[in-house]
């Protein structure tokens, strides 16, 4: 569901007719096909209220759009500019957070400022950071952000802030600014179908957690490959009736498989190691084998004496098994 | 266009190195600040913005000017230190720890070279026997010569003296700048090289390493000296066949003696930069593999099969023809490699 924020109701003015009286404590919020639309008046903390105040009503809001005006600090595209980064100043300096939008083509930025800005200094010093200037997307934005929702910001850039004076033809342009949002709206986000979350499919007969979903997915996507090969599945669901153990057994062909080196020291060191599991010495080697302390365990009841426990753990074969964790053997 | 603003100090404006800098980048919108640090770093520039054009900062750098280097830099034996002469690079490997390093991906570059190698002369002093300086630990050393125009300045410095050495790190073939000037013994220009197509995939807008290699040809003839990081390996399954290819043209182009040193390194990177390499590059191959935490905090690949690679690409450089001692394993702290190695 999407939550439309627009600052004056002139802005809105393309959009109400679609819209119906939200019942909602804060006036100014109407629904609309597919979503929730807010007027929220001027300044960053109406905004930033508004914005919230929706999210923390209705979770079922995933995005968030903006639509507003903005100052032109710095030459721009004519039309509707979408937003890459946000910044804010509450003083004369911005603050060091920024807020990138979910626009990933977006490439203008905008600064959100607190007060009007009249002073061409000001806006000379700001324009170091960002091409745009307004009052209110930086809060929009905070908003969503906060809540880990998608947000977009679009702004219309108008006046340049010379000699002091701000140009005032916003209102009496406002109409047609609407209208532009409402086409904009409807090429980019009204009509434009959900995204496709690249899902993979899981085979039949498994049971993944989720932590295993994710390494499936990663040990297909780096053999490029878009599922296991049925060769495999059915090898692993024959030899294996329970499905958690399956899984289990198929993400340790898959690591193998794409892990050669690994899963050749994990050879050699099994060989080297089974006359010793055989005998019923526990052999445990340090995490990921980073450092060289491996530690043996054993039962001495399971030994005809002493001696020959203590001879075995003798002959382990710790030289060799360091060398294999060292990486030192032949070719693949 | 690169560059489209270029942010200048305004006590610089009439900086030499500043002039000619503008001369070779006209057209472009220039900005008089007090400090670069009023601008750069001053609010959190994501690094997806360098697909828009960075801006350029001239600045002069306060502090200090020369560090010490990590230890295992360079070949071991000499003291190690790094100058800072620019910070960012106009490369992006999807691997450099620089992604976000700064809070900002545009490039400051520093004109106060005197400054510079004032510090340089004072860090010689302290030792007798020679010293290393490095440059390129926060960008790409010729990258951009032939635009910032920088070297000739340290030339006279190391020409002056021997003792002190220099390292030009790079992955660019612009050569352009270098050959103006004289090779000088102790001044060594190191390619970081990699499998071609591990370069293709993860080291965007860099020179290809064919280019790198016709480059780092062209200087060894002309008789620089020239050094080599084979770093990071990447694990592709032809990469043992890639290492032998290369160091077949690392031999015809540069020939064995020309060439001081080899280090080799196994991709590893912080967990912190493993999240900007997934948040800048989504999907990226690189994070598709498994990586360990090793004892030192980083990850890397598991000990076999780092190890395996280093030792394997090792092997094919003494095969051929490159002597052990100008072989140096890079980063990689020394009881995770040589504890158990005969
Ligand atoms: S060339 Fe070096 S400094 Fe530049 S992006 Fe690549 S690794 Fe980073």
């Amino acid at each position: 569901m999407q939550l439309l924020h627009f600052v004056h109701r002139a802005e809105a003015e393309f959009f109400l007719p679609r819209a119906e009286p939200l019942e909602f404590p804060l006036p100014g919020a109407y629904t609309i096909p597919g979503g929730i639309l807010i007027i929220s008046g001027e300044g960053a903390l109406p905004s930033l209220s508004y914005v919230s105040a929706m999210l923390g009503a209705y979770p079922q809001i995933d995005t968030v759009i903006h639509y507003g005006l903005a100052a032109r600090l710095a030459p721009l595209p004519h039309g509707v500019v979408s937003v890459r980064t946000l910044y804010q100043a509450n003083g004369s300096e911005p603050d060091f957070h920024s807020i990138t939008t979910s626009d990933a083509q977006a490439r203008e930025d905008l600064l959100s400022v607190a007060r009007r800005l009249l002073d061409p200094e000001q806006s000379t010093q700001f324009s170091h950071f960002a091409g745009m200037l307004d009052r209110e997307a930086y809060g929009a934005a905070f908003a969503a952000h906060l809540f880990r929702q998608k947000v977009f910001i679009y702004k219309i850039p108008v006046d340049s802030v010379e000699n002091g004076k701000v140009c005032t033809d916003i209102r009496n342009l406002s109409s047609t600014y609407s209208q532009m949002y409402l086409e904009h709206y409807e090429a980019n986000h009204q009509n434009a179908k959900k995204e496709e979350t690249a899902e993979i499919e899981l085979p039949e007969g498994f049971y993944f957690t989720v932590h295993q979903k994710h390494l499936y997915k990663k040990y297909l996507q780096y053999a490029e490959i878009d599922s296991a090969d049925p060769e495999l599945l059915d090898f692993v669901r024959q030899g294996i009736k329970h499905p958690k153990k399956r899984t289990a057994r198929l993400l340790e062909i898959l690591r193998k498989e794409n892990n050669p080196i690994e899963a050749r020291a994990e050879e050699l060191l099994d060989e080297l190691f089974a006359p010793y599991r055989h005998k019923g010495v526990d052999i445990k080697l340090p995490d990921a084998m980073e450092t060289n302390s491996i530690r043996l365990s054993l039962d001495i009841s399971r030994f005809p004496s002493m001696k020959e426990a203590a001879e075995t753990i003798a002959s382990f074969p710790r030289e060799q098994a360091v060398r294999i964790m060292n990486g030192s053997f032949s070719k693949l | 266009m690169i560059f489209p603003r270029i942010f200048i100090e305004k006590n610089l404006e009439n900086h030499p190195a500043v002039l000619k800098i503008l001369q070779k980048l006209p057209g472009r919108e220039i900005r008089y600040i007090d400090s670069y640090t009023d601008v750069f770093g001053k609010v959190y520039k994501p690094f997806s913005h360098r697909k828009k054009n960075i801006d350029l900062f001239l600045a002069q750098k306060k502090g200090s000017l020369v560090r010490e280097a990590p230890p295992a830099y360079g070949i071991s034996g000499a003291p190690h230190y790094y100058f800072i002469h620019t910070y960012n690079c106009v490369f992006e490997c999807q691997y450099c720890y620089l992604q976000g390093y700064f809070h900002s991906p545009d490039m400051v570059v520093f004109v106060n070279h005197e400054e510079i190698l004032e510090e340089m002369q004072n860090t010689l002093a302290q030792h007798s026997g020679d010293v290393w300086f490095h440059a390129g630990e926060f960008s790409d050393s010729l990258a951009l010569s032939h635009i910032l125009d920088d070297w000739p300045v340290f030339w006279d410095f190391f020409r002056g003296n021997p003792r002190a050495r220099l390292e030009l790190r790079t992955k660019s073939a612009n050569i352009r700048a270098l050959k103006q000037l004289e090779p000088l013994p102790n001044v060594t220009v190191s390619f970081s090289l990699s499998a071609e197509r591990t370069a293709a995939q993860f080291e965007k807008k860099s020179s290809p390493v064919r280019a790198r290699l016709r480059a780092m040809g062209i200087l060894s003839r002309l008789g620089f000296r020239i050094g080599i990081h084979l770093d990071p390996i990447i694990y592709t399954p032809s990469v043992l066949q890639d290492y032998e290819w290369l160091a077949e043209r690392m031999r015809e182009e540069a020939g064995i003696n020309s060439i001081d040193y080899i280090s080799i390194g196994a991709i590893r990177f912080n967990s912190d930069l493993a999240h900007k390499i997934e948040k800048n590059y989504p999907g990226t191959r690189l994070l598709l593999t498994d990586y360990v935490r090793s004892v030192d905090g980083k990850l890397r690949y598991a000990r076999p099969k780092r190890m395996f690679l280093l030792q394997s690409v090792e092997e094919i450089l003494l095969r051929s023809g490159f002597p052990s001692h100008r072989i140096y394993i890079c980063m990689e702290s020394d009881d995770l490699v040589y504890s158990e190695k005969e």
